[in-house]
Order: structure tokens, then sequence, then C-alpha cells
């Protein structure tokens, strides 16, 4: 490349990120300063697994004023394959700030729960953590959640036409043979020879 | 040999067991009527005094008897899906097979299906079964298919038997005593070998044929989730079923070659039961040898690569703990070796089979008490720990004579009706003078 090309390259760079920059530094300029903003979570004290549980966050500003219409997101600590927040419920605050979100305990212990506010540019983002144990018996399948308690309404029926099905095949087999073997054998004369059998 | 000698000697020597034991008959008689005589009373000590004779408890609730209640009723479905599949794939030397092979299901099904009542304990509360029983108990499932499938096996060995009967009926007369007689007329019933009746009678069997194998088929499958759908370590596994039947079916095939050889012998069918029948059922034997490997592998494999809980110190217990040797023993003497000696030429002979095929049955039936009595013998709740299960006197005794039992029921079977099928053989040789036709001429009803 010639030295000519070389600069003609470089001013190119030096233009095009000039007006990058100047853009970002527009941007940050048109962006008021957020305020901050508190989450105070209310949970179980303790809650048996599989049950839904009742986790509620007020999200406040810093003065303590509620706000409503913001979503906050329910996250709960995993560590079977290593320590890491799993999100399981989201919902919005009402009026007074609070949100209710339904989750359900999969294990007998120490849940920890963490709820996060993203923030807006009005807003700034905060999160708050808290923990409830569940104990009790581990009952962690229910059929009536995987559609599986209807099958016991119908299946005795399939079973039972299949049973009947099978006996069925089982009489006619026979009766069919019965009265095979009764009507050849009345319908062959005594004296004609008889077929290989 | 011309068809009309070959047929002549295949309808003597399949009758001749009916017309006359002989001293060597009854005295194996003799010895599996008082092996099953001492079963009888072990079995009446644990009615007098109740499971606590046993090696059963409150953890290991079930031991030997279940063990063979899987054993048993393999063997008994196996040998029945094997008769199936051939009669419908109707391979050429499947003649001198059927009977027997039919005949050891319905032998090992009556052996197999007492150990349910004899594991209750108070026998009269399995009458509670059918009063109380919910559909959604797997228990219940298995009342429902061993029925059908006891009934099912015992057309599927009738079907056939009715042109032999009508043989037994027209040929054998006076050589029999009165009651043999009127029995044969009444099981024949009025079979005279019209054509009409052969198409008849061939659909049936072909029907039977078809129907059997779903109803066998649900038996092991049953029976595996029976297993299956409780969480117990090693038993909580989604493959039980197929890996039930193919199981079935592997013991069964052994079974068929061990009890075929002795047969062969004790009723000199050297020439209708031949060394190319053993052959083609070991590599029959060979190929779900490698099956049953298959499916132990992806079983073991799944599990020992998570190792969870209870399942895995299951999993060590067997490979590594103190029941290892007894797996290690199944895997090499009851799958490895067997298909070894099957797949050597030098050993691929009668006996070289029959042998691979008496460690595969034993080898089975230490396989059963590895599903059954590890899983029980695991603690579930963290306060106890790993029990031995020990079998007593009254177990070992009681699986004896359910073992002699199959032998013993096939020894009256064969004296009841002939241990080769006359019709089939008469069938694949058309040309010849096929028996039921003289006997249709000669005889009546």
């Amino acid at each position: 490349m010639t030295t000519r090309g070389m600069t003609s390259a470089l001013a190119i760079v030096a233009i095009v990120s000039t007006m990058f920059f100047a853009a970002g530094t527009a941007r940050a300029q048109q962006e008021p300063t957020a305020r901050a903003t508190a989450i105070k979570i209310t949970q179980p004290a303790d809650q048996v697994p599989a049950k839904p549980a009742s986790v509620s966050a007020q999200l406040t500003d810093a003065s303590g004023k509620a706000l409503g219409g913001f979503p906050l997101k329910l996250y709960v600590l995993t560590e079977p394959f290593g320590a890491r927040l799993m999100k399981v419920a989201e919902a919005t605050t009402e009026a007074d700030g609070v949100a209710t979100f339904s989750y359900k305990p999969t294990w007998v212990g120490d849940i920890k729960v963490t709820v996060i506010f993203a923030g807006t540019k009005d807003f700034a983002a905060s999160q708050s953590n808290s923990q409830f144990k569940a104990v009790g018996p581990v009952t962690l399948h229910r059929n009536a959640d995987f559609g599986l308690e209807s099958i016991r309404q119908w299946a005795p029926t399939v079973v039972g036409l299949l049973v009947a099905a099978i006996w069925s095949t089982f009489i006619v087999v026979v009766v069919r043979l019965v009265f095979a073997i009764r009507s050849d054998d009345a319908a062959a004369t005594p004296n004609a020879p008889r077929a290989k059998g | 040999m011309t068809a009309s000698s070959m047929e002549s000697g295949i309808r003597e020597a399949a009758i001749r067991p009916v017309l006359r034991g002989g001293w060597r008959w009854w005295a194996i008689f003799a010895l599996l009527t008082v092996i099953i005589s001492v079963g009888g009373v072990a079995y009446a000590y644990q009615l007098k005094d109740g499971l606590a004779v046993t090696g059963l408890d409150q953890r290991t609730s079930w031991g030997f008897y279940i063990s063979n209640l899987i054993f048993f009723m393999g063997i008994s479905y196996g040998a029945a899906i094997a008769s199936a599949v051939m009669r419908l794939t109707d391979v050429p030397w499947r003649r001198g097979l059927t009977r027997m092979l039919e005949s050891i299901a319905l032998a090992a099904a009556l052996a197999g299906a007492l150990f349910p009542v004899i594991d209750l304990g108070r026998p009269e509360r399995g009458w509670y079964l059918f009063r109380y029983g919910q559909i959604g108990s797997p228990v219940v499932w298995d009342v429902i298919v061993v029925t059908n499938y006891l009934v099912a096996l015992i057309l599927f060995l009738y079907l056939p038997l009715i042109p032999d009967f009508a043989y037994c009926r027209d040929q054998l007369g006076d050589r029999l005593g009165r009651v043999r007689r009127v029995s044969y007329r009444a099981l024949a019933l009025g079979w005279s070998g019209q054509p009409g009746q052969r198409k008849v009678l061939r659909q049936g069997i072909t029907v039977m044929s078809i129907l059997i194998i779903p109803v066998a088929m649900a038996v092991p499958s049953v029976l595996a989730w029976l297993f299956s759908v409780t969480v117990r370590p090693g038993w909580n596994s989604t493959i039980f079923a197929p890996y039930f039947v193919l199981g079935a079916v592997f013991s069964g095939v052994a079974a068929l070659v061990i009890i075929m050889a002795v047969i062969r012998k004790a009723y000199h069918l050297e020439s209708i039961i031949t060394e190319q029948h053993f052959r083609m059922l070991g590599y029959g034997l060979i190929a779900l040898a490698g099956a049953y490997l298959y499916f132990m592998i992806s079983e073991y494999v799944t599990e020992g690569y998570k190792m969870t809980g209870e399942t895995g110190s299951q999993l060590e217990l067997l490979m590594t703990g103190d029941l290892a040797w007894v797996f290690w023993l199944f895997v090499v003497g009851g799958v490895l070796l067997p298909m070894a000696t099957i797949a050597i030429p030098l050993t691929r002979n009668i006996l070289g089979i029959t042998v691979a095929s008496i460690a595969i049955v034993l080898g089975m039936f230490v396989k059963r008490f590895l599903i059954v009595v590890p899983g029980l013998a695991e603690s579930v709740l963290p306060t106890d720990v790993l029990k031995a299960y020990e079998p007593t006197w009254v177990e070992v005794a009681i699986t004896l004579a359910a073992a002699a039992a199959i032998p013993w029921l096939l020894m009256i079977f064969f004296r009841l009706f002939p241990v080769i099928s006359i019709h089939e053989f008469e069938a694949a040789h058309p040309d010849g003078p096929p028996p039921s036709a003289v006997a249709g001429v000669t005889g009546g009803k």
C-alpha cells in the first residue's frame, strides 16, 4: 500500500470514530439521571415442596414512594450445575408497588430467592435477596399437573375392551373350529375315502 | 429313507412314549415326584408358621419367590413367542420343535404362576385382588395378563393337537384304557381330516400364533412395570419391559435346547431332532445374548454415568461390592462363555450348545435374583443400611420343586399326546401316507 493510500485510510477511520463518539455524547447528554429504587421481599416462613408459594416484593423509590406498573422478575439460586440464578416468575407491580409471584419449590431445604428490577430511564435498576425453607414430604410429581389424571377415567374402559377383544377371539376360534369339524364330519359319507388331515 | 418310511418312523417315535413308559421313565418320574413332595412339605410348613420361616422380611419382601415367578414365566413366554414366530415364518425345521415349545410354555407357566400365591404367605388373601383390586395397580394388571396368557397358551397348545388326538383315538384303540379312549374321543372333537376342517384349523392356529405374541409379551412387560413404576434403586428404569421380554426369549430358547437334548435322547428321536436344530437355535442364542448384553450395557452406562443417590450405590454393589462376584459370574458364565462356546466351530455341536444353554438358564436365574433382591435390600431411608437377604431351606425346597415340576409335567404331557406333531410332519410331506387319512378310513370317532 502506498503512503498516500495509508493516509486516506487513517483519515476515514478518524472521521468515523469522531462521528460515533459525538453521537454517544449527545445521547448521554439527553438522558436525565435515573432515580434510585429499592425492593422489599415478603416470603413465607416454611413451605411444602410442590405447593405454590406466594412471594411478594414491593418496589419503592429512594423516598419510599411505591412504584406501580413496573415489571419485576423472581429468580431462585440453583446449585446442581454450579450456583446460578434461575428465573422462575415475572409480575408487574400494582399501584401499591407490590408484585406477587407464585412459585413451587422443587426441593427440600433453603430456597434462596432474588427479585430484580431491570430499571428504566427514570428509575435505576435494583435487586434484593431473601430466603425461606421448604420442608415436609417431597411430592414433586402430581399427576393432575401433567394431565395424567384423566387417564384414570378412560383407562379401565380401554383395558376392558382389549381383554374383551382377546377373549372374543378365543371364543370365535374355538366355536368356529367346533362347528367346522361337526358340519364337515356330518357331511362326509361313512364309506367315502377321507382327505388327508 | 422314503417319505412313507420316514413318516412311519415319525409316528412310531411320537407315539412310543404315549403307549409305554418303561422303568427309566418311572424312576425319573418317581424322583421328580419326591422333589415336588419335599417342596409341598416345605410349603405346608410355611403355611403353618407363616413367612417367618423364609428369609423374607419387611424390607426384602420379594426374594426367591418373585425371582422364580419372573424366571419360570420368562421361560414360558419365551418358548411361546419362539413357537409362534416359527409357525408364522413357517421355518421348515420347526416341525420337530413347536409341540415341545408349546408344552414347555404351558408347564413353565403353570409352575411360575404359583409363585405369587406362595409369596403371599396367606394365600386366601389372593381373593382380595379380585374383590378390592384397583385398575391403577400393576398387580391387578398382572392378574389380567397372566389369566389371558394361560387361556391363550392352552388354546395354542390344544389346536395343533386335535388331529393328533384323532390319530390316538383311531390308531391306538384297544392298546389304551377306557378312560384314555373316551378322553381322546372328546378331545379330538370329531376330527376326520376333511379339507374344510383342515382349513379352519389352519386359520385358527394362525390367529392364535398372531394373538399369542402380544398376549405373551404383555406378561413380561407388566411384570417389568411392576418393578419400574416404583422409585426403587435399580428398578427405576424405562427399558425394563423390552429388557424382560428379551430376557424371556433368551432363557426360553435356552430351556428348549436343554429339554430338546433330553427328549431326543430319552425318546430316541435322533432322526427327527438333528444337530441342525441345535445349531439353528444356537445361532439364535448368540443373537439373543448379544441383544441382551446391549440392553444391559445401555442400562448400566446411563445409571453409572450419573451415579445418583441409591442408584449409584446399587450399581457399586453389583459392579464392585458384595454382589460383584454374582454379577460377574452371570456376565461371564451366563452370557459371554455360552456365546463363545456356540460361536467356536469345535464346540458348536449338540453337547456344546446344550452345556451353553444350561449356563444361560442358570445365569438368567441369577440375573432375575440380581434384579429383584438388591433393589429391595438397598435402603431408601437415611437412617437405614443395606440388609442382606438369604433364602432359607423352605424357599430353596419350593424353588427346586417348581424346577422339578416342569420336566414332571412334560413327562405327563408326553404320556397323553405325541411329543412330535404327527399332523404337521404329514402336512410337510403330502405325498406320503398321512396317518390321519388312515385314521379316517379305519376308524370313526
